[in-house]
């Protein structure tokens, strides 16, 4: 270039800075923008490159179902590609203080691969101690140096004994560290305690029990040097992966084999003992039958004995009866003779009784007149003894008596020989002797009698006692029998107690049979089952950390390509504005150049290089400002989220070349653009002021009324706006793209955090999802369901079944839920189906199709009415049609009521969930609810919170406040600049009519709005534009950083809009500012000066 | 009739202040106003008449004439203006469509509409050939003797001199001579 042109293009510079700064900021912010927020996903992921790099990630990874063993270790060492093997151990644990308990993830420290990055403390040195990961400490309060105690659950060892994990589960904390497994701050999930696992912590190798690995991390040759997001690495490691596939065949089959080997020796064994035992048991069962049969031989002696002895004995009896009876017989004739001769004699006993009383009152009668006669005779002495000394009176008186005495003598002594004369007669001499002969006679007979009478009871005593003796040999005898008859009748019962027994023996014996078999069956089933082991070769991808860190900076760099294409193109426009400008007012000079002799380039050039210069100064600065500021920005953004270290920044040649490029295409192209369509003049013309642009008549004068009423200065601006097209575009673009940018940010903030209310208030009403065991329906169900509901905290619950589906199209690999509810009726009150455009229009189950989830419409096409294949778990293949689409954010659903799932795929389907409602919880409480639930072990195998996804998601929406404020201080730059830009135009282009009509006494304020009016119109058509571009933009960006199993909102809400004006507005103000005080300082000279 | 050089024609137009000395403008000390009291002076005691016309391009020859009268207190119709200054067919196009005569006609008819205490004219026929010019003098000379308005024009074209009831000369920004014409010369006699 010549001197002087470069002279003057310097000049020019200096002249119009507000131009070269103007295009000079737009590139920079393009550049910056574009560079910064690109560049942001490569330093971020070479910062991971470098930390995995540094703790010597492991390239690959397997896992087998059925655990590791050394000779895997050897058979991958020996793997093609594989640089270095370690296997390791890992388990979760529970870890107990102060009442709480936390879930670990435990592992044993590596010693190459995924090294442990030291935080605080020391590594542990023996069996006795542990590291934690720093959240460890923060979350439990614990400090280094205090003592931990770990509980693992014990582990089947191949032979299916119960092992200890751990030597020491009383171990001590020593330090903290950070595993590069790890960066997000998700840790899994686990069977323990509330489900989720909140820490990971690292024991010494020493401190494993088990000589089996769970994992083996392998890294691979060649692949550390290369950047692990590049598809370099990921083909590098994928030959190793394939390599591993390859082998993982023959180990998968080897440790089946081992398995099943351990496995079938031990049912052999069972088998064997098991029908020892048979034949043990079936020989005493025998044993035990014959003893009942011959017991019962004996009984059947015993009874016929019986019967023949009490046959025998009522014989006998009989003929004792019959002897008795006739002895009986006997008896009473002797008897009857004994009466009779009793009878005989007892008159002859009266008859001599009757002469003995005769004879005694005779007897007594002669006594007493004897004794009379003796009584007188003395009488008669006595009286003549007293005669003799008796007085002749007394003699007289005696004398009398004497007579008188005589007299009875005589008389007595008649008396005596009258009785002794009748004696005589009845032949009785002496009356003693016959008395006595008599009463000998008497006593004889009496004697006789008693006699007989004696021998005859003597006879009757016999004969009851023989009848006596009979009765009593009677009894005992029964009794004898009846004695062994009862002692049949037990040893008949005894026998059938015995048959009972016997029957429940055997029964129970082939019950005991059944089940040892069913058992040794099921052995040998679950041997047929013993899952061939299945290996997992899994890479870094599957890390679930590195691979949300990985897709979250791609997503960066998605944006990366939308938001600095609004910069690009406004650079375009503001550069061809300014350009076209800058030429069109030296087309004196041009002309002059021109007439000098100066070809078209050589003109051209100082244009092209005035806008090169500014672009690349604004480049550079841009790729400085970018690459240095923002991935930093980002990547602290992302540091809330993702436990890397600090991002290494980087000049990234490729996206510095790219925007660069883009900014000059956009700049340099549209100053050549206006070259060319100004140097095809020739110098004559160039040389004349170029007529001004005509004014001319907009369409707005046609709508008189309007036109009429409006002021001068409206129809000035109205006039403007439509003369200069490019200005109007640049500007309109510039705000539209402001507004765009900030409602987009505030979208983006928007659909995430609307995500987590709607889908986990709106639609998915129930908090905690409870998987059970065993799949139940019915009462077993309710059961379940009461025990849940047993805890206060739960107000509601609904058993339904879930399970992995997938619709069969082409290209197809969605992961599906499909769910039943028990009740379709309820299914409402734990999860909305509704129309996401029309929330009031809800759905329910019906027996007519299913419902899906409206992302997964979207994805495989599917509209309402049509026919899906759907592949249930078992892979049954069926067809159903879709009836509706539901609103959902998070995850693919198809919703399906039982009976129609009975009729489509011909199965009785039962709940494997239970979804549940909780009262308003803290963390704690559900935890606490957690582990209470889990308690029921024998039904419930996981419980889950729908908080937990809440609070990652909040994370989220923190980081998106950031992306927010970056898209408003970026978009609040592309509005300061394009505003200015319009400004500086329209001041320096009109700096004459402005001069003039501040002469023509135009005050301050309505110089501004001659000015400022157009700038306010420009900004509100921006900005109208800008709500629909916001939009547009918005659910481009939604769609770019959605993934495949979200579906972000897109409603945006109306403050989003507003604040995407206010704030475009603000910066408005701003401008607006700036231009009253250029306006004001605007020399009124100026329209003195003549027209160049 | 009043001719003056371009410095001054700033201080008498109230578009900059004297740093020194004094500028009486009917009995008013302009050189001490506020710039908002020199927006007011210009806008209600002043005409400007500039070389270059200085016409709103945007706006047609009537709106440009509006423009000004838009903003003093009792301006004079501005149709009728235009009709006097011989525009009346010519009201509705835009100053592009003009010619040079034609649209320093409608710098001049803007001017008197705000009917000003003081026409100033710098160059008014700086731009024109030497016909149009002529015509303008003899309209800024007709309005001057018709509407009684005092009309300064300042010009380095010596030869207008006669014209003027009153001619000032500047030399180095220095007013050296001010001359009286007691009988100005009719334009048409005026040859340059």
């Amino acid at each position: 270039m010549k001197t002087a042109l470069l002279k003057d293009g310097v000049r020019e510079i200096k002249y119009s800075y507000k131009r070269f700064i103007s295009i000079l900021l737009i590139v920079l912010l393009g550049v910056g923008f574009f560079a910064g927020l690109r560049s942001a996903s490569p330093d971020m992921k070479h910062t991971l490159d470098v930390y995995f790099d540094d703790l010597n990630v492991m390239d690959v990874e397997v896992l087998s179902t059925l655990g590791l063993t050394d000779d895997d270790i050897t058979a991958i060492q020996n793997v093609e590609g594989v640089s270095k093997v370690e296997g390791t151990f890992q388990t979760d644990a529970t870890v107990s203080f102060d009442e709480e308990q936390v879930v670990v993830k435990l592992e044993n420290i590596p010693d190459n691969i995924n090294k442990l990055e030291l935080v605080e403390g020391r590594m542990p040195e023996n069996e006795n101690e542990c590291i934690v990961e720093p959240a460890f400490l923060t979350g439990t309060g614990h400090s280094i140096g205090d003592t931990i105690s770990i509980e693992v659950e014990d582990i089947k060892n191949d032979e299916g004994e119960n092992k200890k994990v751990l030597k020491q589960t009383k171990v001590q904390i020593v330090g903290t560290a950070k595993s590069p497994l790890y960066i997000s701050n998700e840790r899994g999930s686990t069977k323990l305690g509330s489900g989720k696992i909140n820490y990971y912590m690292y024991v010494p190798k020493e401190n494993i029990n088990v000589n089996m690995y769970t994992n083996i991390y392998i890294t691979v040759a060649g692949a550390k040097e290369l950047n692990t997001t590049d598809n370099k690495y990921k083909d590098t490691v994928e030959v190793v992966t394939n390599n591993l596939e390859n082998i993982s065949e023959e180990r998968q089959e080897a440790r089946y084999n081992e398995l099943y080997e351990t496995a079938n020796n031990k049912i052999k064994d069972a088998e064997e003992e098991l029908n020892d035992q048979k034949e043990k048991a079936e020989k005493e069962l025998k044993d035990a039958e014959k003893e009942l049969e011959d017991g019962k031989e004996e009984l059947e002696k015993g009874k016929k004995e019986l019967d023949e002895n009490r046959s025998k004995a009522n014989n006998s009896f009989a003929e004792a009866e019959r002897q008795i009876e006739e002895a009986e017989e006997e008896l009473n004739n002797q008897e009857k003779n004994f009466e009779t001769s009793k009878k005989k004699a007892n008159n002859q006993i009266g008859e001599y009784k009757e002469q003995l009383s005769t004879l005694k009152q005779t007897q007594t009668q002669l006594n007493n007149v004897e004794q009379n006669l003796k009584i007188a005779q003395n009488t008669k002495q006595q009286l003549e003894k007293s005669l003799e000394t008796a007085s002749e009176e007394e003699k007289e008186k005696i004398q009398a008596q004497l007579s008188q005495i005589n007299t009875q003598i005589q008389k007595l002594q008649i008396t005596i020989n009258v009785i002794e004369t009748e004696l005589q007669k009845q032949g009785v001499t002496n009356i003693s002797s016959t008395i006595k002969q008599i009463e000998e006679g008497i006593s004889e007979a009496e004697e006789q009698l008693s006699n007989g009478e004696k021998q005859i009871n003597e006879a009757k005593k016999q004969l009851e006692d023989s009848k006596k003796e009979l009765n009593n040999k009677k009894n005992s005898t029964y009794y004898e029998l009846n004695q062994a008859e009862q002692k049949i009748k037990d040893s008949e019962k005894k026998i059938k107690d015995g048959e009972k027994e016997l029957d429940d023996a055997r029964k129970e014996f082939d019950e005991e049979i059944e089940e040892a078999e069913n058992k040794l069956l099921d052995a040998k089933e679950e041997l047929k089952k013993i899952e061939r082991p299945e290996w997992y070769v899994l890479d870094r991808e599957s890390n679930v950390g590195y691979a949300s860190y990985v897709q979250d900076t791609d997503r960066v760099a998605s944006l990366a390509d939308v938001f600095p294409i609004v910069f690009f193109l406004v650079a375009a426009l503001i550069s061809l504005t300014s350009m076209s400008r800058m030429v069109e007012e030296q087309r004196v000079e041009i002309g002059t150049l021109k007439a000098l002799g100066y070809n078209k380039e050589q003109i051209a050039r100082k244009y092209l290089v005035y806008a090169s210069v500014a672009t690349v100064l604004g480049g550079i600065t841009g790729l400085f400002i970018g690459f240095n500021f923002l991935p930093k920005i980002v990547a602290d953004m992302y540091a809330m989220v993702y436990d890397v270290p600090k991002v290494i920044l980087q000049f990234n040649f490729d996206i510095a070349l790219l925007g660069m490029a883009a900014a000059i295409i956009s700049t340099v192209g549209a100053t050549l653009y206006t070259c060319i369509k100004e140097l095809i003049h020739n110098p004559a013309t160039l040389m004349r002021p170029k007529s001004p642009k005509a004014g001319k008549r907009v369409i707005l004068e046609k709508i008189t009324i309007i036109w009429k009423h409006l002021g001068f200065t409206s129809k000035v601006t109205a006039r403007n706006l439509f003369r200069y097209k490019k200005r109007f575009m640049m500007t309109i673009i510039g705000v539209c793209g402001c507004t765009s940018l900030i409602i987009a940010g505030f979208g983006l903030r928007d659909a995430i955090a609307n995500m987590i209310p709607n889908q986990f208030g709106e639609i998915d009403k129930y908090n905690v999802s409870i998987s059970l065991k065993e799949e139940k329906s019915g009462d077993d169900l309710a059961k379940v369901k009461e025990n849940i509901s047993k805890n206060e905290e739960i107000t509601n619950t609904i058993g339904a079944n879930v399970q992995s589906v997938k619709i069969i199209k082409d290209d197809n690999n969605q992961s599906i839920q499909l769910i039943v509810p028990e009740d379709t009726s309820k299914l409402s009150d734990f999860i909305e189906l509704r129309n996401r455009k029309k929330p009031e229009e809800k759905y329910s189950l019906d027996d007519t199709g299913v419902i899906i989830s409206e992302k997964l419409s979207q994805l495989l096409n599917i509209k309402e009415g049509d026919e899906i294949e759907l592949e249930n778990s078992d892979g049954d293949r069926r067809n159903v049609k879709v009836s509706k689409i539901t609103e959902n954010y998070i995850m693919h659903y198809i919703y399906m009521s039982p009976q129609l799932y009975n009729t489509v795929f011909d199965d009785k389907i039962e709940s494997n969930m239970i979804y549940a409602i909780t009262t308003d919880l803290t963390e704690s409480q559900e935890d606490n609810l957690g582990e209470r639930l889990l308690q029921d072990t024998d039904n419930i195998s996981g419980v889950s919170f729908t908080s937990a996804s809440e609070d990652m998601f909040t994370t989220v929406m923190e980081n998106m406040d950031m992306v927010v404020w970056i898209l408003i201080i970026a978009a609040g730059l592309l509005a300061l600049v394009v505003l200015y830009n319009l400004l500086n135009a329209n001041i320096s282009e009109r700096i004459r009519e402005l001069a003039t009509i501040k002469v023509l006494g135009f005050y301050d304020k309505e110089v501004y709005s001659y000015i400022g009016r157009e700038t306010i119109i420009l900004t509100i058509i921006g900005i109208l534009v800008g709500l629909i571009g916001g939009n547009v933009l918005t659910m481009y960006v939604l769609k770019t950083c959605e993934l495949d199993i979200t579906m972000f909102d897109p409603n945006i809400e109306i403050l989003s809009y507003v604040w995407g004006i206010l704030i475009t507005v603000f910066f408005a103000i701003i401008v607006n500012i700036i231009t009253y005080f250029s306006l004001k300082k605007i020399d009124m000279i100026e329209s003195l000066k003549s027209v160049e | 009739m009043e001719q003056v050089r371009p410095q001054h024609l700033t201080y008498f137009g109230g578009m900059d202040s004297a740093t020194s000395g004094r500028v009486v403008i009917d009995k008013k000390d302009i050189s001490k106003f506020k710039t908002k009291e020199l927006t007011k002076y210009r806008r209600e005691d002043i005409g400007f008449v500039f070389q270059f016309y200085n016409l709103v391009p945007n706006l047609t020859a009537l709106e440009n004439v509006e423009l000004a009268t838009q903003i003093c207190k009792k301006p004079l119709s501005p149709k009728t203006i235009l009709e006097k200054v011989g525009l009346k067919d010519r009201m509705k196009n835009f100053p592009s469509q003009l010619s040079g005569g034609e649209q320093q006609r409608v710098a001049i008819a803007r001017a008197i509409a705000k009917n000003p205490k003081l026409l100033l004219c710098d160059e008014p026929t700086g731009a024109l050939d030497y016909k149009t010019g002529k015509q303008i003098l003899q309209l800024l000379q007709d309005t001057c003797r018709k509407e009684k308005m005092t009309v300064i024009i300042i010009t380095h074209n010596s030869a207008l001199t006669p014209m003027a009831d009153r001619v000032i000369h500047f030399k180095n920004g220095t007013a050296f001579n001010i001359q009286r014409n007691e009988n100005p010369t009719p334009i048409a006699e005026i040859e340059w």
